[in-house]
C-alpha cells in the first residue's frame, strides 16, 4: 500500500508553518514499507497537481496536514473527514487564479487536487489551529507542547485501515458496529430517522476512519440507505443489526445494577422480598 | 526638455540641473476630493440608473485589489471610479535594519509569481551600493533565469486570469450576439493556431475546462522547469545574489534549459495569433471596443536583461548600461519617446501619499543623485514608509497604495511598454532576432515543430486593454528569443572557458551607501532604492508596476491609471436590468493591466514578534 503524507504552508510563520515544519519530525518515525514523506506539498496547488499527474506511481492514501486557523482553542488537532466535495466553477477559478499567482494553502489544495482529480478516495485531513502568527520556525509554547500528541494523530491518521473490502476486515467491522449503535442510539433518542455524516461525528473517536467511506460501504452492504444527497438512514436490516450491537454492548448498564431491580421482578408480586431473585444475582441488594 | 512640470532643466551637455530661482522648487498644493464626491453622491441620490458598482475582491487578479466605480447604466458610462489596494505590503518596513545581503532573499517575498525578479532588482542595488560587478556569465544566466519568469507569467495572465473574460462561457452571460458572430467568423490566423472560427477560440477559453485554459497551465510548468535548471527553486530562487548569480552551470543544464525554451517557439507563435484575432474581431463588431481602458500611452520602464559587455553596476554609468538592455528604458508620453536615459527616468519620479493610509514625511537627505541631478523631497531615495491606517473615504485617503508620478504624471508599468520603448528608442544592439522598425519590433522565432516565422507586433494606435493583451502575447515570443540570445551568448562563454558567474565582494561596514536597481516585472517597471549606513539597510523602497497602475489621485487630484482606464470604458454589456448588470467592460479593463498586488499584508509590529496577515479595509461598499 501507497502512503503519502505531507505538511502544508508557508516557511517563517510560526505555528503557521507547522506543515512543513513537521515533515522532518515524521521522517523520524519508523514507517512500514510504502510510506513516503513529501516535502515538497507546500509548493504551490498548481505545482503539486501537475506532479501528481505526471507520476509514474500513484498513492493508495494521501494524508494532509496544516495549521488552519478556524476560531478554535490553540493546539485543537481535527481530523476532517474530507468530502471529496468541490465548490461551484467560478470559486475553483477564483482557486486557481490564488494557485497561480503564489497562494499556498490546506484548502486551495484540496478543491485544486480535488477538481484535476489526483487525489485518491482515501484522502486524510489533519487541521491543527495555531496560536498566534509571528516570524521565524518557531512554535509557540500552546502548539510546542502538544507536538507529539499532534505527531501521534497524523500518524494514526497515515496507518489506520479503511474501511472497504482491502482493509483488515476485524478493522472494518470494528467501525461499522461503532456507527450502527450510534445510529440507532440516535433514532432511539429521537433526534430523527435520519442524519448527515457530522451528526455522528462527535459521537466517534478522532482516529475514526472518514465517514463517507464507512457510509458507502455500508450503503453496498444494505446497513444504510440514502434518501438524499449525503442524508442517510438505517435500514430495516441495518436496525436490527444496531439494536443488537446497542443491546450487546450497553447490556451492563440496561440491566438492573447494584441496589435495583426491574418492575417486573418477582419479589414485587410475591412480596418475597428475602427470595428477590436479583438479590440472589446482585449480592447486596436490598429494598 | 524631457520635463514639463518638475523643476529640472537640462544644460547643453545634456546634463540635469534644478531651474534656479524657486524658492521651494517641489512644493505642490493638494487639491480636495470632497466637491468632486459631493457631486457623485448627488447624482447617486436623486437618479436610480445610477449605481455604485464595487468589486471587492477583483478575482482573477494576483493578491488583493477592490475597485470601486460609480457606474450610469442609463447613458452606459463610468462616472467615478477608486482602485483600492487593499493590504499593506510593508516588506519596506521589514527590511530596515538588515544586513543588505539579506536584501534579495527577504524583498523576494513581496510576490508569490515573480519573486526573483525582486532578488534581481534587489541584487543590482546592492552592486550599485557595495560595489561589485558580475562577471559577464553571471550576468548572462541572470537574464535567461528572469526571462523564464516571464514565460511562466505571460501565459498565466492572458489564459487563466484575463482569458476567460474572451471566453464563450462568459460571453454567453453579457454578451451572446457577439460569441454568435463569432462562430459565423472565420479566424484569419488559422493556419497558426489551428482554429477555423473565433467562436471555437473563445470556446477553448473557457476556465477549468478549455483547451487553450488546460495548455496555458501546462506551460507554466515548462516555464518552471526551466526556471529550476538555474534557480535552484520557483518563485523564490536561491541562486541570485549580489555580483552575479550562484548556480553551477554545465552542458547539461543549459541543455535542459533549451529542451523547455523551445517549446514557446511554437507556442508563442500560436499565442500571438489567437490574440491578434480576438482583439481585431472585437474592433470590427464594434468600434467602440477600441474605448474599452484605453488612456494616453503614459508609460514607464525601468529596462531589463543586461548587456554582460556594458554592464558594470555603476550608477554613474546607468544611461550607457541601460541604453544597451534587451529592453530599452524609458519614459513615453502619449506614445512618444521622451528620454532612454535611465537617469532622467530615476530622477522624474516622486510617490505621494495625500489619498493613501501613510504619513507624509519630511526629510530630503538625498537633494542630488549620485551624479549631481536634483532629487524630489518625494523621490524614493528620500521616502520614508509610514504606515497610518484610517477610515477608508472617497474623499481623503482609501487605499494601501501610493500614488508614483513621473513629471507629475500617471504613468502605466506594462510588459507592452519594454517592446515601445525597444521599437522606437532607437537603441537597441543586440539584432540576432529582434529588429525595432521605429514604429515596430520584428521578432524572428526559429524553427522548432512549426517552421520558422517572423512576427511583427505594431505600436498601436489606441491604448486600451486589447492591446494591453495582444501587447503581452507578442511579449512571449519577445522574451523568448531573448533568451535565446543569451542562451547563444552563455554557450560561447562558456566554450571561451569563461565559467565563473560570481564575483566576491565585501559589503562595506561603515559610512553611507545607496543603490538602486533597475529591473522588470512580467507586468513591466520595477526598481528597489537603498539606502545603507554602517553596514545595515537604513531606508529600503520596492516600486512595483501594480503600484503605478493601481495608483490612487495623485495631490491634484488626477486619477491612477486603473482608476484613469476605467473612466474612459463605455459599457458595452447586454443587460435588461441594473441586477444583471455583470461590469465585464471595467473588468476587462483592469484586468488587463495584470494586476498583481501583494499577496498578504505582513505589518511588523515595532518591538513585537507579531505579525498581522490580514486585510485591514476590504469593502468598498458604503464608503462616504
Amino acid at each position: 500500500m501507497k502512503i503519502l503524507i505531507g505538511g502544508v504552508g508557508y516557511h517563517n510563520l510560526g505555528d503557521y508553518s507547522i506543515g512543513p515544519l513537521l515533515n522532518t519530525h515524521l521522517e523520524e518515525f519508523v514507517w512500514p514499507p510504502g510510506v513516503q514523506i513529501d516535502h515538497d506539498l507546500s509548493f504551490g496547488p498548481i505545482a503539486v497537481v501537475q506532479r501528481f499527474q505526471a507520476a509514474l506511481e500513484h498513492y493508495d492514501r494521501v494524508v494532509l496536514f496544516s495549521a488552519v486557523e478556524r476560531g478554535r482553542p490553540p493546539g485543537t488537532v481535527t481530523v476532517i473527514d474530507w468530502g471529496h466535495e468541490l465548490p461551484d466553477e467560478e470559486e475553483i477559478q477564483a482557486r486557481v487564479g490564488e494557485a497561480v499567482t503564489g497562494v499556498v494553502s490546506l484548502d486551495n489544495l484540496l478543491v485544486l487536487g480535488e477538481h484535476f482529480g489526483i487525489w485518491p478516495q482515501d484522502l486524510r485531513v489533519i487541521e491543527i489551529e495555531p496560536a498566534e502568527e509571528r516570524w521565524g520556525e518557531d512554535l509557540t509554547p500552546e502548539i510546542e507542547s502538544r507536538l507529539a500528541e499532534i505527531l501521534e494523530t497524523i500518524r494514526e491518521a497515515a496507518l489506520k485501515p479503511v474501511m472497504n473490502e482491502k482493509s483488515d476486515p476485524i478493522d472494518t467491522l470494528f467501525w461499522q458496529d461503532e456507527i450502527l449503535q450510534i445510529a440507532y442510539w440516535f433514532q432511539g433518542e429521537g433526534f430523527g430517522d435520519e442524519f448527515k455524516s457530522e451528526d455522528l461525528r462527535p459521537f466517534l473517536t478522532p482516529d475514526a476512519p472518514a465517514l463517507k467511506t464507512c457510509f458507502a460501504y455500508m450503503l453496498r452492504v444494505g446497513l444504510l440507505d440514502e434518501p438524499a444527497p449525503d442524508t442517510f438512514r438505517l435500514t430495516e436490516f441495518g436496525r436490527k443489526e444496531g439494536a443488537r450491537r446497542f443491546e450487546d454492548a450497553f447490556s451492563g448498564m440496561t440491566k438492573p445494577a447494584h441496589g435495583e431491580c426491574s418492575a417486573d421482578c418477582d419479589c414485587h408480586a410475591t412480596g418475597n422480598l428475602e427470595n428477590c431473585t436479583n438479590r440472589q444475582e446482585n449480592d447486596g441488594h436490598t429494598h | 526638455m524631457c520635463f514639463k512640470n518638475l523643476p529640472v532643466e537640462f544644460d547643453e551637455n545634456g546634463k540635469p540641473y534644478l531651474k534656479e530661482g524657486l524658492a521651494n522648487p517641489y512644493e505642490y498644493t493638494t487639491v480636495s476630493l470632497a466637491d468632486q464626491e459631493d457631486k457623485v453622491q448627488e447624482l447617486l441620490a436623486r437618479n436610480g440608473f445610477i449605481q455604485n458598482v464595487d468589486f471587492d475582491p477583483v478575482t482573477r487578479v494576483a493578491g488583493a485589489l477592490a475597485f470601486h466605480s460609480v457606474v450610469d447604466l442609463e447613458n452606459r458610462k463610468v462616472i467615478s471610479t477608486n482602485s483600492i489596494a487593499t493590504l499593506f505590503r510593508g516588506y519596506e518596513v521589514i527590511l530596515k535594519g538588515r544586513d543588505p545581503r539579506d536584501a534579495a532573499f527577504i524583498s523576494s517575498r513581496a510576490c508569490g509569481v515573480c519573486g526573483g525578479v525582486h532578488s534581481a532588482t534587489s541584487a543590482l542595488a546592492m552592486e550599485m551600493a557595495f560595489p561589485v560587478k558580475p562577471p559577464p556569465l553571471g550576468i548572462v544566466i541572470r537574464n535567461m533565469l528572469l526571462s523564464m519568469e516571464f514565460l511562466y507569467d505571460h501565459p498565466l495572465h492572458l489564459f487563466l486570469l484575463a482569458g476567460p473574460d474572451y471566453s464563450e462561457s462568459i460571453l454567453k452571460q453579457t454578451n451572446p450576439e457577439i460569441f454568435e458572430r463569432a462562430r459565423q467568423t472565420s479566424a484569419p490566423g488559422s493556419n497558426a493556431h489551428g482554429y477555423r472560427n473565433i467562436g471555437e477560440i473563445m470556446t477553448d477559453l473557457n476556465p477549468l475546462t478549455g483547451s487553450l485554459y488546460l495548455e496555458a497551465l501546462h506551460m507554466t510548468r515548462v516555464a518552471r522547469e526551466a526556471y529550476v535548471t538555474i534557480g535552484g527553486k520557483y518563485p523564490h530562487p536561491e541562486t541570485v545574489i549580489p555580483g552575479g548569480m550562484q548556480t553551477t552551470l554545465n552542458l547539461t543544464v543549459m541543455n535542459e534549459y533549451f529542451q523547455r525554451l523551445q517549446q514557446f517557439f511554437d507556442y508563442s507563435q500560436k499565442v500571438v495569433a489567437i490574440w491578434d484575432d480576438l482583439c481585431d474581431f472585437f474592433y470590427d463588431v464594434d468600434p467602440r471596443y477600441r474605448e474599452v481602458g484605453k488612456r494616453p500611452a503614459n508609460m514607464i520602464d525601468s529596462g531589463i536583461w543586461d548587456d554582460p559587455e556594458a554592464y558594470d553596476a555603476t550608477y554613474e554609468n546607468c544611461n550607457e548600461w541601460g541604453e544597451r538592455r534587451w529592453a530599452t528604458p524609458g519614459v513615453l508620453v502619449d506614445g512618444e519617446v521622451v528620454t532612454t536615459r535611465l537617469q532622467n527616468m530615476n530622477i522624474g519620479i516622486e510617490e505621494f501619499v495625500e489619498h493613501s493610509y501613510y504619513e507624509n514625511w519630511s526629510g530630503h537627505e538625498f537633494p542630488t543623485d549620485p551624479l549631481g541631478a536634483p532629487l524630489s523631497p518625494n523621490h524614493m531615495w528620500n521616502k520614508e514608509t509610514r504606515p497610518r491606517p484610517t477610515g477608508q473615504s472617497w474623499r481623503d485617503r482609501y487605499t494601501w497604495d501610493t500614488a508614483p508620478r513621473w513629471d507629475r504624471q500617471a504613468m502605466e508599468a506594462e510588459s507592452t511598454t519594454r517592446m515601445w520603448l525597444t521599437a522606437a528608442g532607437g537603441v537597441f544592439p543586440h539584432k540576432r532576432f529582434i529588429e525595432p522598425t521605429g514604429d515596430s519590433l520584428r521578432i524572428v522565432v526559429p524553427r522548432a515543430a512549426k517552421p520558422e516565422a517572423e512576427l511583427e507586433w505594431r505600436i498601436p494606435s489606441d491604448w486600451n486593454a486589447f492591446e494591453r493583451n495582444r501587447g503581452r502575447a507578442y511579449c512571449i515570443p519577445y522574451t523568448a528569443m531573448v533568451a535565446m540570445d543569451n542562451w547563444m551568448i552563455a554557450m560561447d562563454l562558456m566554450k571561451k572557458g569563461e565559467t565563473r558567474v560570481h564575483t566576491p565582494f565585501t559589503p562595506p561596514k561603515e559610512g553611507r551607501q545607496i543603490g538602486v536597481g533597475f529591473w522588470g516585472a512580467g507586468r513591466g517597471y520595477l526598481t528597489h532604492h537603498a539606502v545603507i549606513r554602517d553596514g545595515a539597510l537604513e531606508n529600503y523602497q520596492i516600486l512595483t508596476p501594480s503600484t503605478w497602475n493601481a495608483s490612487p489621485r495623485d495631490p491634484w487630484g488626477n486619477p491612477g491609471p486603473y482608476e484613469e482606464a476605467v473612466l474612459n470604458t463605455p459599457i458595452l454589456e447586454n443587460f435588461s436590468s441594473p441586477e444583471d448588470y455583470k461590469g465585464i467592460d471595467i473588468l476587462r479593463t483592469i484586468r488587463s493591466f495584470d494586476p498583481c498586488m501583494p499577496c498578504t499584508t505582513h505589518i511588523h509590529l515595532d518591538g513585537s514578534p507579531l505579525v498581522v496577515t490580514r486585510e485591514v479595509n476590504t469593502c468598498a461598499c458604503g464608503v462616504e
